[in-house]
């Protein structure tokens, strides 16, 4: 379960809100849709649950950890149980498509022998069991947003930030994208919180919508409809 | 697996594969190291000859007692044995009138008015002459003091050359020249040492510009510092390890050819190849030492600069 209480979060010294009072609670297994244009605090909804911003109000909570405790020693335990996934992929580019997806057992000191049996299955399960040895560069933005996902996955993790991963993809790979989420959401039990500008996907997919408008939650909906 | 012994081992492969993988930036910053050491070790062998020149200048310096006519031999035996007592004297040794003599004769063989104007004389007029070796040229002026104050200065010595102001000027001279010799080479090292400490670390901190991206990554998918530093601590090991064994190499090639220069140059040093081939696990070893500090200490530097995600 992830909970936000009353948090504000502000940035620079003008004091404008990226998040203002906002009060949230997600259930563990839930797929939720956050809405909103640039600037309407997606991105820091999701770094206030990473860890990578405090609020300066309020409280956020992840199962029973308070995010605001956490310090910088605290962050690698933390963030080893999310998966993350990014716009920009954020995949180390030095490393190939296997590589990429075994660092994150290997920060967890997984051995080899594992890392060799689940990695190929996690390349299966997002479509990219053939692209194991091939560098992000070497790959389409769709290909590199199949293995930022099976990162994200290969530890299993409760909880799943999609910081939209679709914004820098077509319309074909990003079906594509919102299926696996989907797929994953639906077989895993992961919760999944799936911040997009994309309306036809969002009323497509029939999930909870939070709907966010400079800083403040405007609407909380089940009824699927992207509405800003 | 244990994650501690995983990180090492895990750390030693990035390690590796990140130097081989950005051949490239490896090359660019190996290259600089080189350069560093190379500065390192020249230096280092420059300095070693030019104390051995400096020390085989200081030991051709001496200063001559001249002891006074009939004296017995108890007496000149008593006195060097008391000379070879006081502070600083390394060698005293005893040249007789007879061997004076063959000296004198020996050294204007080629100037027979001298060697004529000698002969007329009934008896040998030098003197019985003692010369004294000092542990260095900063000995003398106590060595001279400590025996013209003793009590052998009435009724053996006739007098010492040091008290001849051009013995004394040459050894003032001498101990000035090793002096400013000390003084320049420390600052030239320390300068240079530090210019190419920071062009080092400059580099290296450019070289992991490239890789913020990597370390915010690595940050935010859950890894620890000690993980994400371990592959940057060995490429730093690289970069010092590469360096000193390439800088070495250049070193001992500059130093054949310019070897037979020097020697020419500097009456009496050591061949500058051999002193690098007799001394080549100290300066190896020197150049790993700060090789590696510089490498891995750029490196940490420059990583904690990105680690603050």
């Amino acid at each position: 379960m992830i909970l936000f209480k009353n948090v504000t979060k502000a940035y620079g010294e003008e004091e404008s809100f990226a998040i203002e009072n906002i009060n949230l609670k997600i259930e563990s297994g839930e797929f939720v849709v956050l809405v909103g244009q640039s600037g309407a605090g997606k991105s820091t909804l999701m770094k206030l649950i990473t860890g990578e911003q405090k609020p300066d109000k309020g409280e956020v909570f992840l199962g029973k950890t308070r995010v605001n405790d956490l310090r910088y020693g605290d962050m690698p335990r933390h963030r080893k149980s999310l998966g993350i996934i990014f716009q920009d992929f954020k995949l180390l580019p030095s490393k190939t498509a296997f590589e990429n997806i075994a660092f994150a057992m290997e920060i967890l000191g997984k051995d080899n022998l594992e890392i060799n049996r689940k990695v190929p299955r996690f390349l299966n399960i997002v479509g990219m069991g053939a692209k194991a040895n091939k560098f992000p560069s070497q790959m389409s933005g769709g290909e590199r947003q199949r293995i930022a996902i099976a990162r994200a996955l290969i530890n299993e993790p409760k909880v799943l930030l999609a910081d939209e991963p679709t914004g820098n993809l077509d319309v074909f790979n990003s079906w594509d994208i919102v299926n696996l989420l989907l797929k994953i959401n639906e077989q895993l039990k992961t919760t999944i919180i799936f911040a997009t500008h994309n309306k036809e996907v969002v009323n497509s997919i029939n999930k909870r919508v939070i709907s966010l408008d400079k800083g403040k939650v405007i609407r909380d909906s089940l009824d699927g409809k992207y509405i800003i | 697996m244990d994650l501690f012994f995983s990180t090492i081992i895990r750390s030693i492969k990035y390690g590796f594969q990140n130097f081989g993988r950005n051949i490239f930036l490896s090359i660019a910053t190996t290259s600089i190291m080189v350069l560093t050491l190379f500065g390192l070790g020249f230096f280092m062998v420059i300095n070693q000859i030019s104390s051995d020149a400096l020390q085989g200048i200081q030991n051709r310096v001496d200063i001559s007692v001249y002891l006074k006519d009939g004296l017995e031999e108890t007496q000149i035996n008593d006195f060097v044995s008391y000379v070879k007592t006081v502070e600083g004297v390394t060698e005293a040794n005893l040249i007789t009138k007879e061997m004076a003599l063959e000296k004198f004769k020996e050294t204007y063989k080629d100037n027979p008015s001298i060697i004529q104007s000698l002969q007329v004389l009934d008896e040998n007029p030098l003197p019985v002459t003692l010369t004294v070796k000092a542990e260095n040229s900063n000995f003398y002026q106590s060595i001279n003091d400590t025996l013209m104050s003793s009590e052998y200065a009435e009724s053996t010595i006739q007098e010492t050359d040091y008290q001849k102001s051009t013995s004394k000027e040459i050894i003032d001279r001498l101990n000035n020249i090793i002096r400013v010799t000390r003084n320049v080479g420390i600052s030239v090292i320390v300068v240079l040492a530090t210019i190419a400490i920071l062009i080092t670390y400059n580099t290296i901190r450019l070289t992991l510009y490239s890789y913020r991206q990597e370390i915010e990554i690595m940050r935010l998918v859950g890894a620890s510092d000690a993980q994400i530093k371990g592959p940057f601590f060995v490429e730093g090991v690289l970069f010092g390890v590469f360096g000193t064994f390439i800088s070495f190499l250049i070193l001992f090639i500059v130093v054949l050819l310019i070897s037979s220069g020097v020697k020419e140059f500097i009456a009496g040093s050591q061949p500058l190849s051999e002193y690098v081939l007799a001394n080549a696990f100290f300066i190896i070893g020197i150049q790993l030492i700060v090789g590696i500090i510089l490498g891995v200490g750029s490196s940490l530097i420059a990583i904690n600069r990105y680690l603050k995600v």
